[in-house]
């Protein structure tokens, strides 16, 4: 029972310092806190459910592996978002699959084909969930409004996090949210739901 | 005309927390296409914030078990590798670096062109050569007497033996 508290109340560097130190429990409860938090993170980058799980194993034996080179005066959430964007990005590359990186990127979404794009739009307006929306977007846009707003990390540990400096964070911020808007006042394809078409008219103007 | 720039500064305001500029404020007063753009911007960011705490409600089930497995093999993960932290380490890049240029300059000190011309003098030799450049010097500027006087030696040297030779007059060491 004490024990069970004292995980709660210890913080994420706390316990990636420790499991740097040997400690697995110490690790495996990083990894209760972040399965979820990386799972959602990393959907953009990839096409199926099995594609992200793989993907966020990954990341946490990476990091694992390496948990001696964090550096405790970081945030673990700065270091652990930083090795799943790059583990993500090198997947896509060595699976020979269309390049995705940080700072320029192609044509967006178009990874799971048109029609599986069309499908994944028409569930976000059923849902109503603004993040399936955003999904629609660019990898790069997705993570960068997920680590503003889910995440609700700082500007500058975002762009650690993205490589990028912090004008260029602003900028990706401000064009994600603009085409965020410019989706939402799209018309939805089942018409009838109201919470997205709501959604779209109320943000039409952005 | 210029709402993409208070758009912009609208949107830092979002990012850094910090109040708009005056200027921006202004143009707000007047613009109706900016005042929703700003409070648009804010519902956004609530929705975005919002959705992200129920769609992180929804746990997978089985994923955190399924890290923790392959976390638990001996094969995949032994443990964590106690390396030092990365920026003590000379990374692969810059040993590449350091290791052409001490290449490239071993090779230019190699084939460099060293100054041809005469071989090298043997000390001695160098230390004599002055002197012998001033005895020589000495005699060219000598010589016209020098020649004379030898020649005069010789001329007084032949007469000599020859007058001893025709007249025995018992000059030098046949005395007995």
């Amino acid at each position: 029972m004490d024990s069970a508290r004292d995980s709660i109340n210890t913080t994420d560097e706390d316990l990636a310092t420790q499991a740097a130190a040997g400690s697995r429990p110490a690790f495996e409860e990083l990894v209760s806190r972040y399965a979820s938090r990386l799972f959602h993170f990393l959907r953009s980058r990839s096409g199926s459910d099995e594609d992200v799980e793989d993907l966020v194993q990954e990341t946490f034996l990476k990091a694992y592996r390496n948990i001696g080179r964090y550096d405790p005066q970081r945030k673990f959430s700065t270091w652990l978002f930083t090795v799943a964007i790059r583990l993500s990005i090198s997947r896509h590359r060595s699976q020979g699959a269309r390049p995705l990186p940080l700072a320029s990127e192609g044509p967006e979404h178009t990874s799971p084909g048109p029609q599986e794009a069309l499908i994944r739009e028409e569930e976000a307006g059923k849902a109503g969930n603004i993040w399936l929306q955003a999904r629609t977007l660019r990898p790069s846009e997705y993570e960068v409004l997920w680590l503003r707003y889910a995440e609700e990390m700082p500007m500058k540990d975002i762009a650690l996090a993205m490589k990028k400096s912090l004008v260029g964070v602003r900028v990706l911020l401000h064009r994600s949210r603009l085409k965020l808007g410019k989706k939402l006042r799209a018309p939805s394809p089942s018409a009838g739901l109201a919470e997205a078409a709501t959604a779209g008219q109320r943000l039409s103007i952005l | 005309m210029l709402c993409f720039i208070h758009k912009w500064n609208i949107s830092r305001a979002f990012d850094s927390g910090k109040p708009l500029a005056r200027r921006t404020k202004r143009h707000l007063a007047g613009c109706e296409t900016c005042r929703a753009f700003s409070q648009l911007g804010e519902e956004m960011g609530r929705r975005l914030t919002d959705d992200a705490a129920s769609l992180l409600r929804e746990t997978r089930p089985g994923l955190g078990e399924k890290v923790r497995q392959a976390i638990r093999e001996p094969g995949l993960a032994s443990g964590p590798s106690l390396l030092p932290p990365k920026r003590f380490r000379l990374s692969p890049v810059l040993a590449a670096a350091v290791a052409l240029a001490v290449i490239g300059v071993s090779l230019v000190w190699m084939v460099r062109s060293r100054p041809t011309g005469m071989p090298r003098l043997d000390p001695l030799f160098k230390l004599e050569s002055p002197r012998a450049y001033l005895q020589s010097a000495l005699q060219r500027a000598e010589s016209p007497y020098q020649q004379e006087i030898l020649e005069l030696k010789k001329t007084l040297k032949s007469t000599a033996g020859y007058l001893a030779a025709r007249f025995d007059i018992g000059l030098g060491g046949d005395a007995e």
